[in-house]
């Protein structure tokens, strides 16, 4: 089977989302919850083998590698209905079961420590593929077990399979309330170098936005992580649909976010989302069209980043797309795509860089016959625009308050990699500053010679000749 | 007035003013007019006043003045105008030193001319005339008296007691038939001849005037030869039978009785001996040594048109039935022709047996026979078979050389005729013509067959295609023969009824009958065969052949769909030929890359369909039908010097059978053009998606050297650029070509009513994705420019 992709859940989080992304999947491919096709599935058209294999009884079995320290959510997704759908040989759960504590450096330890036995599973599941595009690895950046270890394996992960593809869908923190992990600015940032340095690419989940548009747009007070992850789950399923219901264009990982990437540390992608509805909320059906979709999209209010659209601090830069993906589902009239770009582009609804051609792709989709919306039509944006960076200034902001500080670094600097000395940090600082940069340098026409101003000049002049 | 312009103008005897009388009556009155025969009583009565004697010595002195009436002399002047006759009757009475009765002459006209006589100048005219007549007064009715004949009781219609009184008085009297014979003939010729031109002078054609104008000198001979036979048995008489000789050298001389055999068999084409065939004009002449008069020939001539339409239609058919390869329709027109001119025949038999049933009747002198043939009534019964005749022969000569249908055409041009005798006619011929080509199209509607060894039909078929090709070469309109009652939309649907049965029966071997045909049979059997040519648009025949053709085309739609599963062989050829199935694409080039790459001529065809096997194994294509995924196969194009793989390979998808029809060879041609374009751009897309990828992972290597970062940074522009692109133009082609060209083949295909209906949408899809993706040789400019 091509294109097989393997799924690492890290983490607290990275196991519940994961836990929600493959219900949508089993719900959408019409595979129950021992792992059995649903007698209606018969439609043989959809690609279950990207993200399922089937044992020799024919049963489904996700691609997924169930990792935590702690065993609070691993066991609270065996104790479910779901509990027969994963192979129990790809749930790996720390034997002391104590966790990261919330600390970067104790994940990343516990991970080398235990890298031996997870590489053993991800072997056996690479092995089990025909030609494995890639991994994607779901965490969040501020815990410990998912930032931690998750940094660790990113970085094994690119020296174990160099040449296959890693794609994270990474949970930034809620900004707008006080987290009860102090050193979140730490782990954050230290995450954050391996995403940027080893990655892909990495689709940004941020959970001040999540909550804000649960809160806003879908009037949910005080919203559940059940519900937040609704969302996620939805994005994480959407954004794969090109490859579960292949098509002309899109069929694969590369063929999806090569365009959308241009050099390699851009890599960071918002998504919106439309219709954002409520399962509570009665459902008011409007008559949706490409264009009315793609409009919708472009709102910040659908975007899933918090950062999106915000003013820029630096009132120089003019932040920008730098590529965007539509993906929409539904019953489209393809004819109408072409007119609905043109309209977006007669009225700038757009703003792309400067320095090299770009453009809104659209893939159309098709929707799961076996999940009924009230919706004829639904978008997702896959974008990647400059303000991204704004999110990694403000880490950095909370990185710096608590580093200048140098508050609560006790529990790092018993670990190995903080043993000697601090640096690590101070390396992950500069390694995203530079990452920011690169962003509000991809703002610019003169981005086609960024790098040049790090080394020597001659250098660059003979690159352009190239 | 007449009594005093005739005594004081002429001072002729008692008698001249009875003549004077008559020819009043008989111009006065019209002709034919049903008190027209009264005239002769009438005239009958003046002599009996006049002489004051008893009616039966008055009758001697009524005859001789019929017999002078007979002369045509009045008809010298007839076409003069009344002045000049005017002016001539001054000069005689002047010439005559009769000055007073000139100027009274001039007075009594102009009084004349202020009342309400109508027919003044025929009027002068008999005066003239009868100033002419020699002063003998007596002599000229001594003859008559001498040798009494029953004139006007044979011109007499109304059987009257008194008149046959003057029969029975002439059978009594007996004897001399021969003469009384003679003189009766001279006066019904004279007769018909005086009226025939007041009927038909403004009708005259060039032809019968022609014949009028043939009056010679040797019309006198037997004339001659039969006066003299009569100055044998009327000695003494001279010189009245000079004087009666020169009144009817103008009039003819055959007897009435002769002139109508001869008319009556040139009826039939014979010639006789007054009417010879004319080889230069093609009809009858009538022979010039026979003196007729003018209006004789002229009504002799014109009766004798009828014999030169039959004869030209009897050689129309003549030539029709001696070719050989005519067909069947223009046997039917023959054969229509031929009972036209039976019912012709009828009438001309029916003719001859009262000219018989006269001859005898005469002979046995039996007068009874008052309804007597004349040229006069053989003339207005020759014109309802005279007009048939003509249109008749028009049509014949309008589709000369025709056959087939345009036979049919041409026959139908002339049922547009304001005249419902000739439409009738020319329905009935037309139906005639038309059967053969309805038999023919009954079977073709009904059971595709096509029986038509003379090429008539407006549908040709061409016996060395066979299968595949069936539907498109097979059958085609014969334009030529197609009439012009059936339009060309109408003659399509026809050819597509028929190919249908044709096609479901050969190719798509399905034996089950249409449905309705049993119905459409029965109907096509009771409906008559004028419904082909007389019915409009919305006609029961026009909505049975419709419903003919919509029946057999969803027949063969169904087929198509249901048995032979249409449908999905387009889907299946666009998921693989338009790599509509992209994952199956991409695996399969992933699978033939290290083949393809090595020379063209070292690959294997076995190797490759081992490849494709598992590349279908492998994705969800397993899941097609055994029948899709055993059409598809890999195909080498033709290999040139110095050809990778890449340059040759290419899919391919048997189509044979039925489906075949839409899936011609030539359009999957086009197929594989456009996959060869399509497959290179998803090659370049798949080159440039792992030079992504290499690049990116390179890049999380090469990290640590700096120095290459200035180069790694242009390569990933470069890239990306490269990769924006592709990307670009994948989704040009995916979207506003191969999606939007589909999304209007779609609904064509759903409601086609007949397979030409997706066949033609199918071409329309192939060459709008041909042109869009610039492969066509008008956008071809657009490929250069856009490859440079």
């Amino acid at each position: 089977m091509p294109c097989e992709m393997i799924t690492l859940q890290l983490g607290q989080c990275g196991n519940q989302i994961g836990f929600e992304f493959w219900k949508r999947l089993c719900a959408e491919h019409g595979i129950n919850q021992e792992g059995i096709l649903e007698s209606f599935a018969t439609e043989g058209t959809d690609r279950k083998d990207v993200f399922f294999y089937q044992a020799d009884d024919e049963h489904y079995i996700p691609r997924a590698v169930l990792l935590d320290l702690e065993p609070r959510v691993i066991h609270s997704i065996m104790n479910s209905e779901y509990a027969k759908l994963y192979n129990p040989e790809n749930i790996y759960l720390s034997k002391h079961g104590g966790g990261a504590g919330n600390n970067w450096a104790s994940g990343f330890s516990q991970g080398g420590k235990l890298s031996e036995e997870i590489f053993d599973i991800i072997d056996r599941e690479a092995d089990g593929s025909d030609s494995l595009e890639g991994f994607v690895l779901c965490h969040s950046i501020a815990g410990g077990t998912g930032s931690g270890m998750g940094s660790y394996l990113l970085e094994r992960l690119t020296d174990h399979f160099p040449k296959k593809l890693i794609e994270t869908y990474s949970v930034f923190p809620n900004q707008d309330e006080i987290s009860d992990v102090v050193v979140q600015p730490y782990n954050s940032l230290l995450t954050l170098k391996r995403l940027t340095q080893n990655a892909d690419c990495v689709v940004v989940l941020d959970n001040t936005a999540l909550n804000r548009i649960a809160t806003d747009r879908l009037h949910i007070q005080n919203p559940s992580f059940a519900q937040i992850n609704t969302l996620v789950s939805t994005i994480m399923s959407v954004s794969t649909t090109t490859l579960r219901y292949p098509s002309y264009m899109n069929n694969d990982l590369i063929g999806l976010i090569a365009p959308l990437i241009p050099t390699p540390r851009l890599h960071f992608l918002m998504t919106g989302y439309t219709p954002l509805t409520n399962d509570q909320e009665a459902v008011s059906v409007r008559r949706t069209t490409v264009l009315d979709v793609m409009r919708r999209l472009l709102q910040p209010k659908n975007m899933m980043v918090s950062a999106a659209h915000e003013r820029a601090t630096d009132r120089n830069i003019q932040h920008c797309y730098i590529s965007i993906l539509n993906i929409i589902q539904g019953e489209v009239d393809p004819t109408q795509v072409h007119k609905s770009l043109q309209r977006i582009r007669e009225r700038k609804l757009a703003q792309f860089i400067p320095w090299g051609p770009a453009s809104i792709q659209v893939a159309l989709s098709r929707k799961s016959p076996y999940i009924q919306s009230a919706h004829r039509v639904s978008g997702l944006m896959l974008a990647n625009h400059t303000n991204i960076s704004s999110l990694f200034e403000r880490a950095l902001q909370q990185f710096d308050k608590l580093r200048r500080r140098e508050a609560f670094l006790e529990q790092f600097r018993k670990e190995n990699v903080f043993e000697d000395n601090l640096d690590e940090l101070d390396d992950s600082r500069d390694v995203v500053q530079e990452l920011v940069d690169e962003y509000q340098a991809a703002t610019r026409a003169d981005y086609l010679t960024w790098g040049t101003n790090t080394s020597s000049a001659p250098q660059s002049t003979g690159v352009s000749v190239i | 007035m007449i009594w005093r312009l005739l005594v004081h103008g002429i001072n002729q005897p008692y008698y001249f003013g009875l003549k004077v009388r008559f020819q009043c009556i008989s111009f006065i009155m019209p002709q034919g007019s049903p008190d027209g025969n009264n005239a002769f009583s009438l005239l009958h009565k003046l002599c009996v006043k006049l002489t004051g004697k008893n009616q039966d010595d008055a009758l001697q002195h009524f005859r001789s003045i019929l017999s002078y009436l007979s002369s045509s002399k009045v008809e010298l002047y007839n076409g003069l105008d009344e002045f000049y006759i005017v002016e001539k009757i001054k000069k005689k009475l002047q010439s005559e030193n009769r000055d007073q009765d000139a100027i009274k002459f001039a007075e009594l006209h102009k009084k004349l001319m202020h009342g309400t006589v109508k027919n003044r100048q025929a009027l002068l005219i008999l005066l003239l005339h009868l100033s002419d007549q020699p002063k003998s007064n007596d002599t000229i009715l001594m003859p008559l008296l001498k040798d009494p004949c029953p004139i006007y009781q044979l011109e007499r219609p109304n059987r009257d007691s008194r008149y046959s009184l003057v029969g029975n008085e002439q059978s009594r009297r007996g004897g001399n038939v021969v003469s009384s014979r003679n003189s009766t003939q001279n006066f019904s010729t004279l007769e018909s001849s005086t009226i025939f031109p007041l009927q038909w002078s403004s009708t005259n054609d060039k032809k019968t005037s022609g014949g009028v104008r043939m009056t010679s000198n040797t019309t006198l001979n037997r004339f001659d030869s039969q006066t003299s036979r009569k100055n044998s048995t009327t000695d003494g008489f001279k010189g009245s039978v000079t004087d009666s000789r020169t009144s009817l050298t103008s009039l003819g001389t055959v007897s009435e009785r002769v002139l109508l055999k001869e008319v009556i068999y040139s009826f039939q084409g014979i010639e006789g001996n007054v009417l010879k065939n004319d080889p230069v004009n093609g009809g009858f002449k009538i022979e010039p040594k026979i003196g007729l008069s003018k209006p004789a020939q002229n009504a002799v001539l014109r009766a004798a048109e009828l014999g030169w339409l039959h004869n030209s239609i009897k050689q129309v058919c003549e030539d029709r039935t001696m070719c050989q390869t005519a067909g069947l329709v223009s046997q039917s027109l023959v054969a229509a022709l031929r009972q036209e001119l039976t019912e012709y025949y009828c009438l001309v038999a029916i003719l001859e047996a009262q000219l018989h049933q006269e001859d005898g009747a005469d002979v046995s002198g039996q007068n009874s026979n008052v309804d007597a043939l004349s040229l006069r009534r053989l003339a207005v019964w020759a014109i309802e078979p005279m007009a048939r005749l003509r249109c008749l022969l028009a049509v014949a000569e309008a589709t000369r050389g025709d056959r087939g249908g345009a036979l049919a055409g041409g026959v139908h041009a002339f049922l547009q005729h304001g005249d419902p005798l000739v439409r009738e006619t020319m329905k009935h011929i037309l139906g005639a013509v038309c059967t053969p080509l309805y038999i023919m199209l009954s079977r073709w509607i009904l059971d595709g067959e096509l029986e038509d060894r003379y090429g008539e039909f407006f549908i040709a078929t061409d016996s060395s295609v066979k299968g595949d090709r069936l539907w498109h070469d097979k059958y085609s309109i014969r334009e030529t023969m197609l009439p012009t009652f059936i339009s060309m939309s109408q003659a399509r649907k026809i050819l597509s009824t028929g190919k249908s049965i044709n096609f479901l029966r050969e190719v798509c071997e399905d034996h089950t009958p249409v449905k309705g045909r049993e119905a459409l049979k029965q109907a096509l059997e009771k409906t008559s065969v004028e419904a082909l040519f007389m019915e409009d648009r919305d006609g029961g025949l026009q909505a049975m052949m419709d419903t003919a053709y919509r029946e057999t085309s969803l027949r063969v739609l169904n087929v198509m769909n249901e048995k032979y599963c249409f449908q999905d062989h387009l889907q299946a050829l666009r998921q693989f030929l338009l790599l509509g199935q992209g994952d199956f694409i991409r695996y399969l080039m992933e699978l033939l890359e290290p083949e393809l790459g090595k020379p063209a001529s070292t690959l294997y065809h076995h190797n490759l369909s081992g490849i494709l096997e598992s590349a279908i194994r492998a994705t969800n294509v397993k899941h097609q039908s055994p029948d899709i995924l055993n059409r598809l196969d890999v195909h080498l194009l033709e290999i040139s010097p110095g050809d990778t793989g890449w340059d040759v390979f290419s899919l391919n998808y048997h189509v044979d059978g039925p489906i075949g029809a839409i899936f011609t060879p030539e359009e999957m041609t086009k197929y594989l053009k456009l996959f060869n374009a399509l497959w290179r751009t998803k090659r370049m897309e798949w080159i440039l998606s792992r030079l992504w990828k290499r690049q990116v992972t390179s890049a999380k290597m090469l990290r640590k050297i700096l120095e290459l970062r200035p180069i790694q940074q242009q390569t990933h522009l470069l890239i990306s650029e490269m990769v924006h692109f592709v990307h670009q133009m994948q989704y040009y082609i995916l979207f506003e070509v191969l999606e939007c060209s589909w999304a209007e083949l779609m609904p064509q295909v759903q409601q086609a009513e007949s397979l030409d209906d997706i066949i033609k949408a199918h071409n329309a899809f192939l060459l709008t994705v041909a042109k869009r993706t610039l492969l066509t040789k008008e956008t071809k400019v657009w490929n250069v420019l856009l490859m440079s």
